[in-house]
């Protein structure tokens, strides 16, 4: 069954008189369950295109459909309430909300969701990624490799149908990306999400099952990783 | 859109971080909601003291007055008591030192004032006083001017009076009319022996009454308005008495109020300026919130919560401020205040104060805030997506309208004109625009001609002024207009006082003797040109009523409908005017010519000053009558002057063609200039030692009581602009914490790249300078042109520049700009780059 549909999607930037085509009609399905790596270049599009996937930016061209919404056909608001109920997220730079304890960040995808057992759901989960004595801790109290664990525990607090992560290991050091990297496709199993992640890393994305090689804003391979 | 209870308790988590930050933005309007609070609970607590106190505001249940002797009324046998004044203003000499003053003296027949007293220096003095003997009370302004004592003597007139005591407090009397005119009480038993009743003698006969408490002096005086009418008697009661002081005291809170609310808009700017940079560190969390499924609404209402709370707290810190300052408000006042002003809390105004600072800080913190709706969940991959423009957002146009319509909207309610309050909201929106464009222009023109020779500090200070997240608009804006306001203050009160002094010039007279009868008139001018002096002007003047106009008499003039009607005044008013086929220096023609009068049977046309013929409809060719002692004479109006009312010279409403009043009964004015203050006192001592009954004004009395007039109000002047100022120097030291974060990582990066601390303190310390100089230079710009205004509209002097009192304001200002930055930023300096890159 395909969770995320491309449909021949192009992005094109309008920068003075001159138009930049970011993305040139790309397509591509994803099944459920599946875990795929967006690899390319800097400047190839790929960053770009998670946007697209996840429904925070809109295509210039071509739809994207995740588990059957129509993201053109929905408003921003609309888009963010899918993102709430399908969608996970890992940033590179961990995008933890400043002013929110560890366990307040996790907290905020399960009270959106209305859930009662918010807590109790999030202190389990930080529990999950290692940081159960870390959760009345603020974000500038913790190391990267920490901040990246509470976002992976926010990420999967929600049980999404979906995760996407731009470089999760990009802004940490090779043996906290190992662990953060086994933390997530451990996740990714047990709750059988369907993994998009964009990296560099060769090694990251010959974990995932599928890779997605692109440049200059084209689908160059994709091939089973 | 997420349910309330969680917006709630998202913007409660956030607030924990941010408190102190957004202490900050409360901090601004603070001081503008105690100040409104503050003048609208004196006003409230005034108006119930007025209402309380006003019966000793009159001092009786009914005053009658007139130009002339009452005479036996109707309504005497019906009072308690009755008593009786006559006053006029004639010169009073202090015996021991033979000095001499022009004052209100007040000759007393009873037991006035029946409720109140003559507040004495000592107790005992009203009663010596009413025992009789020819003794006098005496304003203790006059006491001190004249280092008088009790036991002193003083002389009115032809008679000398012992001082039996000092008047401290008047019914219905205030400081400021003490200082104008202060008063003198005589028996009235001595009046005709002062000699000062004569032809010409400016006297106003008062009647007290003290009713019975079954009789209601408002109902009783209509049966006889009309005789009183004909009579020329004007009528006062205590309820009349208390709604006027009560309406006049409603203009000044309004005023005040004003005032109070220039600077409450003044730290709007301040909200607006700390709620914009709060948002724009705001926007990564609002992506995020975005991208974790967050509507744009419940975004917006995270903040707003939090803006909305800290706007309560701060409207209450400010309204209980507010209320405190009742504490302080009487004794800023005492010397405009008829009545003692109690101290208690208005709820009304505490409430007013809460829901105008809760109104202010969401109207203008949502101008920001509104960018929250525009942020991009595109933002957590792109941080680049976060620059946000509202340039053509329709919600921030309807921000910006209702801001307009709320400054509209509290004006008019505090002016009550709808006129008046679009010519204040227009001036508002000017200075704002006007200090907005210049520091829009300052930024674009460092930004295009910043010399690449310059300095690294200089250079990098003055780029500062428009690189991102610079504070050059906002404090440019506040600054600029606190400056501006509290310059035009200075600027103003300085110019009048100038303009009084620069009148004492080689060419102009300085001394003005006036009340001279046609008999004295030869002696005086002989005692002044043998002192040496000249006669600058000598003129007769001539007393006289008007009894109709172009054929429409008093009587007929009432029957018209309201409309068309003339006023009362002009047929009650006794005209003082002198005659000659010249103009002064004082006074200029605008229309129409004058006409001599040759011989008799010829036409008489009299010339009217054009203000004084605007406000009562009188025109070229009208005919008017007037009534010279019994003898009618028919005149036309043949021209209208602008006469300049700023130079000691005597300025006549109506002026006589020469010949026609040669003979009429008539009294004199001399026009002297004496060389120095000495030969002013002595030529002053001279004339009322040997002519009582003549009245002396020089320059340096109206110069010394206008300085104590102006410094009375401009200490209620600058205690209002304390506000602003204070605003002010809170939004810029909250501008400035809020431009430390900002300027934060540039100063840390700068030292890991070697920049000494003292670079770094260079760099700063410069930025405020510049700041403060184009914000103080730009306030003091718009003070020169509102000054400007004022002085070629109101005031009708020439403009003139104060460029030294500017220069003063210039340097206080940046100084003070200077010093906030510094201490603002010497603990950057002080940290270790690790300790902040670390958070």
């Amino acid at each position: 069954m395909s969770i995320l549909s491309v449909n021949n999607v192009s992005k094109t930037y309008q920068s003075g008189s001159r138009k930049l085509t970011v993305l040139d009609h790309i397509n591509f399905d994803i099944q459920s369950g599946e875990s795929i790596a967006i690899v390319g270049p800097s400047g190839s599009g790929k960053t770009t295109l998670l946007g697209l996937c996840a429904g925070l930016d809109s295509a210039t061209a071509g739809s994207v459909a995740l588990a059957g919404n129509a993201f053109e056909k929905l408003s921003e608001d609309q888009r963010a309430a899918v993102r709430n109920q399908y969608v996970g997220f890992i940033f590179q730079n961990f995008q933890l909300l400043p002013t929110l304890t560890a366990l307040e960040n996790v907290m905020v995808p399960l009270e959106l969701k209305k859930q009662k057992d918010a807590k109790d759901k999030a202190k389990a989960l930080l529990e999950k990624v290692g940081l159960g004595d870390r959760m009345t801790h603020y974000p500038t109290q913790l190391s990267g490799g920490e901040q990246q664990r509470v976002s992976i525990a926010r990420a999967f607090a929600n049980e999404p149908k979906i995760l996407f992560a731009d470089e999760p290991t990009g802004n940490l050091d090779t043996e906290t990306g190992e662990m953060i990297e086994d933390l997530i496709f451990e996740m990714n199993k047990e709750q059988g999400t369907t993994l998009v992640l964009v990296t560099h890393d060769p090694e990251l994305a010959k974990r995932t099952n599928r890779i997605i090689r692109i440049k200059g804003g084209k689908i160059q391979e994709d091939t089973d990783g | 859109m997420a349910d309330f209870s969680w917006i709630l308790k998202m913007a409660l988590r956030d607030f924990r971080k941010n408190f102190s930050r957004l202490l900050l933005f409360v901090s601004s309007m603070v001081v503008g909601i105690a100040a409104l609070v503050g003048i609208s609970s004196f006003g409230e607590n005034l108006k119930k003291d007025i209402d309380k106190q006003s019966k000793e505001l009159v001092g009786a249940d009914l005053i009658l007055s007139r130009s002339s002797p009452i005479g036996v009324q109707g309504l005497d046998t019906l009072a308690l008591s009755v008593a009786n004044e006559v006053n006029f203003a004639s010169m009073v000499v202090f015996s021991e030192t033979g000095e001499s003053r022009l004052t209100q003296v007040r000759a007393l027949e009873g037991d006035f004032p029946f409720y109140g007293t003559l507040e004495t220096v000592p107790l005992e003095a009203e009663s010596t006083f009413r025992q009789g003997g020819r003794k006098a009370l005496v304003e203790k302004i006059l006491m001190a001017q004249f280092n008088a004592v009790v036991g002193d003597s003083i002389k009115v007139g032809e008679l000398t009076f012992i001082i039996v005591g000092e008047l401290d407090k008047v019914p219905g009397q205030t400081g400021i009319t003490a200082t104008v005119a202060p008063a003198v009480y005589i028996p009235m038993e001595f009046v005709e022996a002062t000699g000062l009743i004569q032809y010409g003698s400016r006297l106003r006969y008062e009647r007290y009454y003290e009713m019975p408490e079954s009789v209601n002096p408002d109902e009783l005086i209509k049966e006889y308005e009309a005789v009183w009418e004909d009579e020329k008697i004007s009528s006062d009661t205590v309820e009349e008495s208390r709604k006027r002081t009560g309406r006049s005291f409603e203009n000044l809170g309004n005023f005040l109020s004003l005032v109070a609310f220039i600077a409450l808009l003044l730290g709007c700017v301040g909200v607006a300026s700390a709620v914009n940079v709060f948002v724009k560190e705001k926007l990564p969390s609002v992506a995020v919130l975005r991208c974790l499924g967050v509507s744009s609404k419940s975004a917006i209402g995270i903040y707003l919560l939090q803006i909305i709370i800290m706007g309560l707290i701060g409207a209450t810190v400010g309204a209980v401020l507010g209320s405190a300052l009742q504490f302080v408000l009487p004794a800023v006042f005492s010397d405009f205040l008829p009545v003692e002003v109690n101290f208690s809390i208005s709820w009304i105004s505490i409430g007013f104060g809460i829901i105008t600072g809760l109104l202010v800080s969401v109207l203008f913190a949502l101008l920001p805030l509104l960018k929250i709706r525009k942020v991009s969940p595109m933002a957590t991959l792109r941080p680049d997506e976060g620059e946000i423009k509202l340039g053509k957002d329709p919600l921030r146009w309807m921000v910006v309208v209702g801001i307009m319509v709320f400054i509209f909207g509290f004006s008019w309610l505090l002016i009550g004109g709808w006129k008046e309050a679009l010519g204040f909201t227009g001036f508002v929106l000017f200075a704002f625009l006007s200090l907005w464009a210049v520091a829009l222009c300052i930024m674009w023109l460092i930004r295009m001609n910043l010399p690449v020779t310059l300095r690294y500090t200089v250079r990098q200070s003055l780029s500062n002024l428009y690189r991102p997240n610079n504070q050059t608009v906002a404090l440019i804006a506040t600054i600029g207009l606190g400056t501006a306001m509290i310059s035009t203050l200075f600027f103003v009160q300085n110019q009048l006082l100038d303009e009084a002094r620069l009148a004492d010039k080689d060419d102009q007279s300085n001394m003005l003797l006036f009340d001279i009868q046609t008999h004295q008139i030869q002696a005086v001018k002989e005692k002044i040109e043998n002192k040496g002096l000249p006669i600058l002007q000598e003129v007769p003047i001539v007393t006289m009523g008007l009894e109709s106009i172009n054929g429409l008499s008093r009587r007929a003039n009432d029957t018209l409908p309201e409309e068309v009607r003339r006023s009362r005044s002009l047929y009650n008013r006794e005209f003082r005017v002198t005659y000659r086929d010249s103009l002064i220096s004082s006074e200029h023609l605008v229309k129409g010519k004058l006409r001599s009068y040759t011989q008799p049977g010829d036409s008489v046309f009299v010339s009217f000053d054009e203000g004084y013929a605007e406000r009562t409809g009188i025109n070229l060719g009208d005919e008017i009558i007037f009534n010279v002692q019994g003898r009618r004479i028919t005149t036309y109006v043949g021209s209208f002057r602008d006469i300049k009312f700023n130079q000691v010279s005597t300025n006549f409403l109506v002026l006589f063609p020469d010949n026609l009043l040669v003979n009429a009964p008539k009294f004199h004015v001399v026009i002297t200039k004496t060389k120095n203050d000495r030969q002013s006192a002595e030529l002053q001592a001279e004339v009322v030692r040997e002519f009582p009954n003549i009245s002396v004004v020089n320059l340096g009395a109206i110069v010394e009581t206008l300085e104590e007039i102006l410094g009375k109000i401009s200490f209620v002047i600058q205690f209002m602009a304390l506000f602003s100022i204070v605003t002010g120097i809170l939004v810029l030291i909250s501008s400035l914490i809020i431009s430390k974060y900002q300027r934060m990582k540039e100063s840390i990066l700068l030292r890991t790249l070697g920049a000494s601390s003292a670079t770094v303190t260079k760099i700063n310390t410069m930025e405020y300078f510049f700041l403060g100089s184009l914000a103080s230079l730009s306030g003091i710009m718009l003070s020169f042109l509102a000054t400007f205004l004022l002085s070629k509209f109101l005031f009708n002097l020439p403009f003139r520049g104060a460029y030294e009192e500017a220069l003063i304001v210039y340097v206080a200002i940046t100084l003070l700009t200077v010093l906030l930055g510094w201490l603002n930023g010497r603990n950057i300096v002080k940290m270790a780059p690790m300790e902040i890159l670390r958070g």
